[in-house]
């Protein structure tokens, strides 16, 4: 149920943030490797949802607005920077003890899809870190099935062949 | 389970929807954020002129030449005043500095007294917020409530009062319409009623507008118009009205509510300061680090140090503010972003887009203000960090 007026649009976006704010936060994270940047991104994304959109229940699909948004920020920051997403830089960060954790995965995991070229990687991290079904990764990426498929069979084959990684494992 | 799937996911934070929801009833109310400029002018400014460029209108010859007799009669009758105060509301944030307007915001009152004597002593005021005074010696000026103050030598008196220094020497005021009533092109309209003869003014915005950030900042910033009611048999300035038009609507900023003239004022009451901290705003700053850099790469160094909590490398920057204001907000700070450095307005600085998370986890936005308009090129903070 949608409302009319600027403060129904309101509860409205705190309905949205509150349904989408774990799993975008998330998604974010293990794409730049910071909470702080993480958070910083989604908001953004939902302020700039917000002011884009005179009323949210106009917006086709608000779930792939929103992937897709926060997807190009954090491809936009990985570019521009590359510094801060070193990854001996990001283990020596001083993080609080609840965090460590998260920290420590997105080390594992940056390592090994570093080893695949971007396109790959990111179908990788879409399918197995978002547990993103491949009909939702083809809408996200506004790609074929059949493209994301060969993508990730291409990526998962390169690391199976990789002797650095040959100890992890890669069940699909 | 692969090598690829985190064994837990991370939850948003509690401050996530806050943030954005703070962020949006800001940006509703306060369209454009409010700068708080500290200084506002600049340490080697002498005097700002406080003359309108008037947008030409057409008048008929004789109501141009009506226009400069009552103007005329009134700086006449200006040389037989000792004193006067006027008391005004204007749209405005109290804190900010004189000039400052905001259309979005209600009326703060205010009052400016003025004596013609051997020392010309003058007070202005914003009620609950900025406070200036001139002891005939010196210019202070001050905050309600911040625990510093600002001393400037006489000369910069203009630039303390921005706006209101056309109510510094009213003769001026009157002499720049008459000079502008002089060209070919009339300026100003003129009505009478049996007591009082209305003079109103059009003008355009002063400044840089390719960004438009301080389009509507204050009066001088505004396309605005200025209406001056005389009193028909004194021919003294009875009361004033300056409206501004944003998006064709005329609205009032700033209007006065009683001019009183020759009355009795208790300078050493009006004149008294309150015990805080002094500092002299026409300081020499030696040149530092921050010197040859670009406004964004000094902006860039001292949010460095702020996060660092570097109190030697943040103390020359934050000359106008209190240095345990800026240690409690902004120490331990976590740099965003910060982008490219851009001038808007009159302003002598310039404007750094900057996000930094603070360490009780709000996310501070601001358009820093920094000027380095000083004998050494330093550049000081001067804007925008809501203290």
């Amino acid at each position: 149920m949608f409302y009319l007026g600027r403060n129904n649009k309101l509860k409205d976006l705190e309905r949205v943030i509150e349904e989408y704010q774990d799993r975008l936060f998330s998604f974010a994270f293990f794409r730049v490797g910071s909470f702080d940047v993480a958070q910083d991104i989604v908001q953004d994304v939902f302020f700039k949802f917000f002011n884009e959109n005179s009323r949210l229940d106009r917006v086709a699909s608000i779930k792939s607005y929103l992937y897709r948004a926060i997807l190009n920020r954090c491809i936009d920051y990985r570019r521009t920077h590359r510094q801060m997403l070193c990854l001996d830089a990001i283990r020596e960060l001083a993080v609080p003890q609840e965090e460590k954790q998260f920290y420590e995965e997105f080390i594992s995991i940056e390592e090994l899809l570093r080893e695949l070229p971007d396109e790959q990687a990111e179908i990788l991290r879409l399918h197995f870190t978002d547990n993103m079904p491949f009909v939702d990764i083809a809408s996200l990426m506004e790609l074929s099935v059949n493209t994301v498929k060969s993508r990730f069979r291409y990526g998962i084959e390169k690391l199976r062949n990789s002797p650095k990684l040959k100890d992890f494992n890669f069940d699909e | 389970m692969n090598n690829l799937t985190p064994s837990r996911l991370p939850v948003a934070p509690d401050s996530l929807k806050t943030n954005v929801i703070n962020r949006l009833n800001l940006q509703q109310t306060m369209k454009k954020r409010t700068l708080i400029r500290r200084i506002s002018i600049s340490a080697a400014a002498v005097v700002v002129a406080v003359v309108a460029i008037i947008i030409p209108v057409s008048l008929a010859t004789n109501a141009v030449a009506q226009s400069k007799q009552i103007i005329s009669s009134a700086i006449e009758k200006m040389a037989d005043v000792d004193n006067y105060t006027v008391s005004f509301k204007l749209r405005a944030e109290p804190n900010e500095n004189f000039a400052s307007i905001n259309a979005n915001v209600d009326f703060v009152n205010g009052r400016f007294s003025r004596s013609f004597g051997t020392v010309p002593y003058w007070k202005i005021e914003k009620q609950g917020g900025r406070t200036a005074i001139f002891n005939g010696d010196s210019v202070y000026m001050w905050i309600s409530d911040q625990p510093l103050g600002f001393s400037f030598n006489s000369s910069t008196q203009y630039g303390v009062l921005e706006t209101f220094s056309a109510l510094l020497e009213p003769q001026m005021l009157l002499e720049s319409q008459l000079l502008a009533l002089s060209g070919d092109n009339a300026v100003a309209a003129i009505e009478k009623t049996d007591s009082q003869i209305f003079l109103t003014v059009d003008a355009e915005a002063v400044g840089d507008f390719k960004n438009d950030y301080m389009l509507n900042a204050s009066i001088g910033e505004s396309y605005n118009r200025r209406t001056y009611v005389f009193d028909k048999a004194s021919k003294l300035l009875n009361s004033f009205k300056v409206e501004v038009i944003i998006e064709g609507k005329y609205i009032t900023v700033l209007q006065s509510e009683q001019i009183s003239y020759n009355q009795p004022i208790d300078w050493a009451v009006a004149l008294q300061r309150p015990a805080i901290q002094w500092r002299n705003a026409s300081e020499e700053f030696s040149s530092n680090v921050l010197s040859k850099l670009s406004a964004a790469q000094a902006v860039t160094e001292i949010l460095r140090a702020l996060s660092l909590s570097d109190i030697a490398a943040t103390q020359n920057a934050f000359y106008y503010y209190d240095a345990k204001q800026v240690e409690s907000k902004f120490f331990g700070l976590k740099i965003l972003a910060v982008g490219a450095a851009f001038t808007s307005g009159d302003y002598a600085g310039q404007f750094v887009p900057c996000r930094v998370k603070l360490k009780n986890g709000e996310i501070f936005e601001t358009n820093l203000a920094i000027r380095n308009d000083n004998d050494n090129g330093v550049w000081l903070i001067d804007g925008g960090v809501s203290l």
